[in-house]
């Protein structure tokens, strides 16, 4: 027989919702004026004004709450930018293409990089959106016989440790205009496309950051830089 | 006289008793998430007062950040104890990142701790990784790697073995996975694939024991006291 539970004592899922977010944001707001590292539990609670035992239930320790923030972060805007990018039938350029996107994203928006660089990796999610994409287009390009033929994982480290590596260089100092071209050139030749082609590929220029969501919690943080959502950021 | 010997105990015990909070962090990080951890975790696995915790670190992230530090100087001294002595760049930093990632991944409490960590980390960037970055320097200089900046080599390196070291931590030890992981590292560095193909496969000498010292000594040592209850997977 199901268990009769009082309506005052039911999980409102919504309203756990509500919290959530409103823990989310007030995090990123936290963030914005203080490191991440220095950022306490205490201060998540006045920010948020929820209970200490709210939070430590749904995200455990305020290092957990930047990870489940990161997240979400790096999903919205994967989701975001995988959806606005045209087909590109070359999966070499494919590849150029998304890291120089990412590496613009580190550029004009360093808030929400310095937030979705919290995300946890490589013992987080495997099917995260972002890692899912770059091992489908790895593998397609091993079986096309455009990158070397290793283990798929090989290749996927590759273009995510060196992603994470150069928003780290991105966010601690401004890069010379060559930078997003030498990491591409760097990943290609390390996935085994030619020399030459790589060099060709990586000094295409980049694509320009599609307008960011008017809703969810990008925009939310993307509103804290200063920025506005609706705009088109490209290169330079 | 007297005080000498009571001044170098004290210091002794203080030294033994900040190894143990570190060790009781690395074990605790095998077992779950970093960020899931909290400092009531580590007192009680250690046994010791939440007092005598404070007396050795400032907070959680103090102790992870000199856990991470101080594991990469004894891994940069053990293998650089056991790696063959060459003479040619390539050839040295192939075989520290084989030597590295087959390390990490015979004992798994050291390759999963190195996965949990947050990279990059620029208060982390000591002892083995320090010595792959100037490993990938000094061959740029040699005009054997591809000039470009150190730190898109190194994000390359470093990411692949924290990333493989991962793979090989879930999927189980797969034969030769560590060549090919320094194979294509090599071939990102700018090496021709039949160099890169010989310097990932140069014989390597085997791991004998842990050394009896710092945090390596600590968990030999409990290996000692473990091998016979199933517990810990501390070794492969």
């Amino acid at each position: 027989m199901e268990n009769i539970t009082h309506h005052l004592f039911k999980a409102d899922q919504k309203h756990l919702d509500q919290i959530n977010e409103s823990i989310l944001f007030g995090a990123s707001e936290l963030a914005r004026d203080h490191s991440i590292e220095s950022i306490q539990i205490e201060d998540v609670v006045i920010r948020s004004q929820v209970s200490r035992s709210t939070i430590h239930k749904l995200f455990i320790t305020v290092d957990g709450l930047y990870k489940r923030l990161a997240q979400r972060l790096t999903n919205e805007m994967a989701e975001n930018c995988l959806h606005n990018l045209p087909e590109i039938p070359d999966i070499a350029i494919r590849v150029a293409t998304k890291t120089k996107m990412a590496l613009l994203i580190a550029d004009k928006l360093p808030f929400l990089s310095r937030l979705a660089l919290k995300e946890e990796w490589p013992s987080a999610n495997p099917d995260h959106l972002i890692y899912r994409d770059i091992e489908k287009d790895i593998e397609e390009g091993i079986k096309l016989g455009c990158f070397s033929n290793m283990p798929p994982s090989i290749g996927a480290n590759i273009i995510i440790g060196s992603l994470r590596g150069a928003f780290e260089e991105i966010l601690q100092k401004k890069q010379p205009k060559e930078y997003s071209n030498q990491v591409v050139y760097q990943i290609l030749i390390s996935l085994g496309v030619s020399q030459e082609t790589a060099c060709q590929i990586s000094e295409t220029s980049a694509p320009a950051i599609p307008p960011l969501p008017a809703e969810g919690l990008v925009s939310k943080v993307v509103s804290l830089e200063g920025l506005e959502t609706k705009a088109n950021f490209t290169q330079g | 006289m007297h005080l000498n010997h009571r001044t170098r105990v004290a210091a002794q015990r203080r030294e033994e008793m900040h190894l143990h909070l570190l060790v009781s962090g690395l074990l605790l990080a095998s077992i779950k998430p970093i960020h899931e951890i909290e400092i009531e975790d580590v007192i009680k696995h250690a046994q010791v007062s939440r007092g005598s915790f404070y007396n050795y670190f400032q907070s959680l992230q103090a102790l992870y950040d000199e856990l991470a530090r101080k594991l990469m100087q004894e891994l940069f001294s053990e293998i650089e104890i056991l790696a063959p002595r060459h003479s040619d760049t390539v050839e040295r930093l192939a075989s520290t990142i084989r030597l590295l990632i087959r390390l990490l991944v015979k004992y798994p409490v050291l390759g999963s701790f190195i996965t949990k960590i947050q990279w990059p980390n620029r208060n982390q960037n000591s002892g083995l990784f320090q010595a792959i970055t100037q490993d990938i320097s000094l061959g740029i200089e040699e005009g054997k790697f591809t000039n470009v900046p150190v730190s898109i080599g190194a994000n390359i390196a470093i990411g692949s073995i924290i990333g493989g070291v991962h793979t090989m931590l879930i999927e189980g030890s797969i034969q030769g996975f560590e060549d090919k992981i320094t194979n294509q590292v090599l071939i990102g560095l700018g090496i021709d694939t039949q160099s890169a193909s010989i310097c990932s496969q140069l014989p390597l000498p085997e791991y004998g024991s842990l050394p009896g010292t710092g945090i390596l000594g600590k968990l030999a040592d409990r290996a000692a006291h473990e091998t016979e209850s199933a517990g810990l997977p501390w070794k492969t």
